[in-house]
């Protein structure tokens, strides 16, 4: 949300639209994954594909949240199921209930993503007034 | 595959040539290599909605998020609409999401299309899935058809054949003016 004063800083931010059309897909496809789950992955895919296009890079958390190979919305108890993995068990297993993907995460407490280091942030755009932030972020 | 056999027709029509015989190996061997493999990474389900048996009423919550999707394109600033540039606006629009939008078809060349209203459940390079208030999901072909939008107190009129492009090429295509229509 860009202020009126200034319009340069606004024209600046580059793939503002994209942002805006990969935020409202993602929320439509965890709202609809309960209710169709075809519809889900094609949001959930589209989602990936302006990414993909459009060269803007997704947060880690948004993209382990769908399916790799579907684009589904994994909703643990509805449409995934969390396990351990069967032979080893420093890793967990999340299963997408529509294709069956399986993918496995190594449990490490230790491990932090460079993006929740304060350092990462590079610049902030957008208004003071009403508090809404945007960071811009190197990955 | 089922196997060539050999057809007998006969053919009093002189005009009508028929050429008998089966297909030599070569050219079975060509149809084979056309025949791709199945792809795992596709979603065979993908496109494929039932006629019936979803709600409208599912989906009402969906079309209340897109408003406030296309507000947030639309007005950078609560009450001023950035309508400063018309090619600017145009942009905008031109990249903006269409599933789960309003969608009425004012005309088209298909005219049992004519005047079904709906929320759009899916967008496909040509088409426009709609799901009507009476549940049943309809396509719609997009070149060659009207569509009236409405966005708050704004009705716009859109031709579908500038939509004719795959969903996820479209934030990156650049637009020439669409004033030039006729």
């Amino acid at each position: 949300m860009p202020a009126p004063s200034n319009n340069k800083k606004s024209k600046a931010f580059a793939g503002r639209e994209s942002f805006h059309r990969m935020n409202y897909l993602y929320q439509a496809s965890m709202m609809v994954a309960s209710k169709n789950k075809h519809l889900s992955c094609f949001y959930g895919k589209l989602c990936n594909n302006i990414s993909k296009k459009t060269v803007l890079r997704l947060h880690p958390d948004i993209k382990r949240s769908l399916c790799k190979k579907c684009g589904l919305a994994l909703k643990p108890g509805i449409t995934a199921r969390l396990d351990l993995h069967p032979e080893n068990e420093t890793l967990f297993q999340v299963e997408c209930s529509q294709c069956g993907f399986k993918k496995n995460f190594v449990i490490n407490e230790e491990y932090n993503f460079w993006l929740d280091n304060p350092e990462s942030v590079v610049e902030v755009i957008g208004d003071g007034e009403t508090g809404k932030k945007k960071d811009v972020t190197v990955l | 595959m089922e196997k060539h056999t050999k057809v007998t027709i006969d053919s009093t029509n002189p005009h009508v040539t028929v050429l008998r015989g089966e297909k030599s190996k070569k050219q079975l061997k060509g149809i084979k290599s056309r025949k791709k493999p199945f792809n795992r990474n596709v979603n065979p389900a993908l496109f494929t909605l039932p006629r019936e048996g979803s709600k409208y009423s599912d989906f009402e919550d969906l079309h209340k998020l897109w408003k406030s999707h296309a507000k947030a394109q639309l007005w950078t600033l609560p009450g001023e609409l950035n309508i400063s540039s018309h090619s600017e606006f145009q942009r905008v629009l031109s990249k903006m999401e269409y599933q789960g939008s309003k969608i009425q078809v004012l005309s088209s060349k298909c005219p049992t299309v004519v005047n079904h209203s709906g929320i759009v459940l899916l967008e496909t390079r040509e088409t426009f899935k709609i799901i009507s208030e009476d549940n049943q999901i309809r396509t719609l072909p997009k070149r060659d058809s009207v569509f009236l939008l409405k966005i708050g107190n704004i009705h716009l009129k859109i031709f579908g054949k500038h939509l004719t492009i795959r969903p996820a090429e479209r934030s990156i295509k650049k637009i020439k003016n669409f004033m030039d229509i006729n």
